[in-house]
């Protein structure tokens, strides 16, 4: 199976420390000849690595402004997380004029989906009582994180689709009704706080394909609309979102949104690995809505977030509580649309067994016994200068023919010193032929 | 053919084994430098020719239960590998020719392998190997240290994950194993976590050193528990542990005796 990634290493760049293969949560990096490279079937592209990087060798590929040019009509789709990137007082409306100005014919503001997206997962949570807690899967990086770390639990994912999912598909039905236009002339570009977003729309899961064509990364189309705030002017075709859909820009807002069960909000990548494996032990069954945000401070921490992810909270609350609870949704639509299937995943999300040493068992089994043993001989110190993570993953490696026992700084070391002794030794004898 | 012919065959040269082990009996051969083909190898009485010589390559030999290894291309293994082999009794031998060679000598003079004769065999044989590999995992559990409590349960997980343990049946074993330590944190004054694992099932086994269950039917039911107060404040003890460690696995087995202690012994099939 072939993995897209969007988080990609500037070899140029890496200098072959070992910051990232510590803080990768699905101990997906390496070092190896001096260079980081990122075993693509664990990666999950949560962009930690983007984060810890000292040398900035870690970078998101995301979609070119020009790419805007190849539609005949283009759609912005801005995260929530974007309306906090500008400073206070900056309305939703001047900021969606100036996307105009950037080029784009139509923006559909990707909260207002998640208002709708909102009310389809309170009808999901009230109808499946069966499993708990349910998991949220609007952070791409965690549903990533499930299905290749926690398998067990992707049961749990709620199978409904993402807010830019739900915006992109409302924003062509509506411009090929009002317009005639083909889905194809169509162009809808998503505005992205993290690089996940933009693996989950070129190979997406529970769907076969995005409604959304393009990402762009938020950082760099924040700097174009910064220079156009107060230019232009725009009436949209589409609806505007409220408070409730704007909250979701933040750690905690989706289950604000919710006012439904009993919920527990956890932010960060490393906590919610932590929470999962709670969940994997059958304790937080009293729990009936889990929501997951893998950036610290929920996508305003996104890596491609301009704005500082603390400020950027405080901005996106003053602004939802300015717009406050009303919702331009029909509750009772969205109910429609729900019994008709028209938010839920078209394909079951697959687990990727990254995590396995062998298909088989009877040699997994195997290895697993060889791995203990060489763990047993490693320092435990793990100190990360072989290039693994750790000493276990070290063991993981040389079973999995990856590394060498001699990667180990320790054991090379251990092995010269033996060396050594050996030659001492052997200086110490003579051939009979010569004198003592 | 014996080992001392094969020494002769491939002008070898012996770093570890007396006269004795050279008489072994060697009816087939293995030529691999992956440690995972090595592995994967399920000849019997076989010698493994190879240009490995890290220390690796004698855990594997000896788990795969090679009768002896021959070094080819002269590569030798640096003392400490040799002594290594020495302690596990496993004869090396080195020979100049490179393993293509060496293979082909062997065969040459007889040593066969039984790969097209014996196919049939050998899946039986390999339904007798996932049999037999096992592997056992014992975490000790200390009764009232709820600081430590699950953590047994967590390094297990971590395990049965890159055993490739299916996603429900990961579920499930999860979810006793869980129960199981608590309990055990909650009631005893020590005990062990055991998970054997083959390729067909999970066993647990809950062994305690404590007081023991006067009443087993009794404890079985929902809702009952002993637990003190102290612990039913920290969300334990609901009486859902024994009750769940029986919903969520395929046997379930409990002998306890007053005073001395409880076993629970739980199977999950794969």
């Amino acid at each position: 199976m072939n993995f897209y990634h969007s988080v990609t290493l500037d070899i140029k760049k890496c200098k072959g420390c070992t910051n990232c293969i510590k803080g990768c949560p699905t101990e997906a990096i390496r070092v190896r000849n001096g260079k980081a490279f990122i075993m693509q079937e664990k990666c999950i592209d949560c962009g930690e690595c983007i984060r810890i990087c000292p040398n900035q060798a870690k970078f998101a590929v995301t979609d070119d402004i020009e790419k805007l040019k190849s539609y005949k009509f283009t759609v912005a789709l801005p995260a929530p997380s974007f309306y906090a990137q500008f400073k206070e007082g900056t309305s939703k409306e001047a900021i969606n004029a100036a996307l105009r100005v950037l080029g784009f014919n139509e923006v559909y503001e990707v909260p207002l989906a998640a208002e709708e997206v909102t009310a389809a997962i309170r009808e999901y949570i009230k109808k499946n009582r069966d499993i708990r807690p349910l998991i949220s899967s609007s952070c791409p990086a965690v549903v990533r994180l499930i299905r290749v770390r926690f398998p067990g639990l992707i049961r749990n994912i709620v199978p409904v689709k993402a807010p830019v999912e739900i915006a992109a598909k409302r924003a062509k039905e509506i411009l090929s009704r009002l317009y005639g236009l083909d889905n194809r002339d169509i162009g809808a570009f998503f505005i992205s706080p993290c690089p996940a977003k933009v693996t989950s729309v070129k190979q997406p899961l529970g769907t076969s394909e995005s409604y959304v064509d393009g990402v762009l990364s938020m950082g760099r189309v924040y700097a174009e609309v910064l220079k156009n705030i107060g230019k232009g002017k725009h009436q949209s075709i589409f609806g505007s979102a409220g408070g409730l859909g704007v909250r979701w820009g933040r750690a905690g807002g989706e289950n604000e949104a919710l006012e439904f069960g009993n919920r527990l909000s956890v932010d960060g990548i490393h906590d919610c690995i932590e929470v999962l494996e709670e969940v994997e032990l059958g304790r937080l069954s009293d729990i009936d809505y889990l929501e997951l945000q893998a950036c610290s401070g929920g996508c305003v921490g996104g890596v491609l977030a301009p704005e500082n992810r603390f400020i950027a909270g405080v901005r996106l609350k003053k602004l939802a509580e300015k717009l406050g609870s009303e919702t331009g949704i029909d509750e009772a639509s969205v109910k429609e649309d729900f019994k008709e299937g028209y938010y839920f995943f078209e394909e079951e999300i697959k687990p990727v067994p990254a995590m396995k040493l062998d298909e088989d068992m009877a040699k997994a089994i195997k290895k697993m016994e060889l791995l203990e043993r060489i763990q047993k001989e490693l320092p435990g110190l793990d100190c990360g200068s072989c290039g693994s993570p750790n000493c276990r993953a070290l063991a993981e490696d040389i079973v999995q023919g990856r590394a060498n026992e001699t990667d180990c700084v320790f054991k090379l070391r251990e092995k010269v010193r033996q060396l050594v002794e050996e030659v001492m030794e052997l200086s110490q004898k003579l051939p009979p032929t010569m004198e003592g | 053919m014996k080992l001392k012919k094969i020494k002769e065959i491939l002008r070898a040269e012996v770093l570890t084994g007396d006269d004795g082990a050279l008489e072994v009996e060697v009816t087939n051969a293995c030529g691999a430098d992956l440690i995972s083909d090595i592995l994967a190898d399920t000849k019997k009485n076989a010698v493994l020719l190879t240009g490995l010589t890290h220390r690796q390559i004698i855990q594997t030999a000896s788990m795969s239960e090679f009768a002896a290894i021959v070094f080819v291309r002269g590569k030798c293994p640096a003392g400490d590998v040799i002594e290594m082999a020495r302690e596990n009794g496993l004869p090396l031998l080195r020979t100049e020719f490179p393993l293509y060679e060496s293979c082909g000598r062997l065969y040459e003079a007889g040593l066969k392998g039984d790969f097209e004769d014996s196919k049939g065999l050998k899946e039986r044989q390999s339904e007798e190997e996932k049999i037999a590999g096992t592997m056992r995992l014992v975490y000790e559990v200390c009764g009232g240290d709820f600081n430590m409590a699950g953590k047994a349960t967590e390094q297990a997980k971590k395990v049965l994950k890159q055993l490739g343990v299916n996603p429900s049946a990961m579920r499930r074993a999860s979810i006793v194993a869980y129960e199981a330590e608590m309990n055990i944190v909650i009631h005893a004054y020590k005990g062990k976590l055991i998970f054997d694992i083959t390729p067909s099932l999970i066993e647990i086994t809950a062994e305690d050193e404590g007081p023991g269950i006067e009443d087993i039917e009794l404890a079985m039911q929902e809702g009952f528990s002993t637990a003190p107060e102290r612990i039913r404040e920290m969300g334990f003890g609901a009486g859902m542990g024994l009750p769940n460690m029986k919903k969520f696995s395929d046997e379930f087995e409990i002998t306890s005796v007053v005073g001395k202690g409880t076993k629970v012994k739980m199977k999950i099939f794969l």
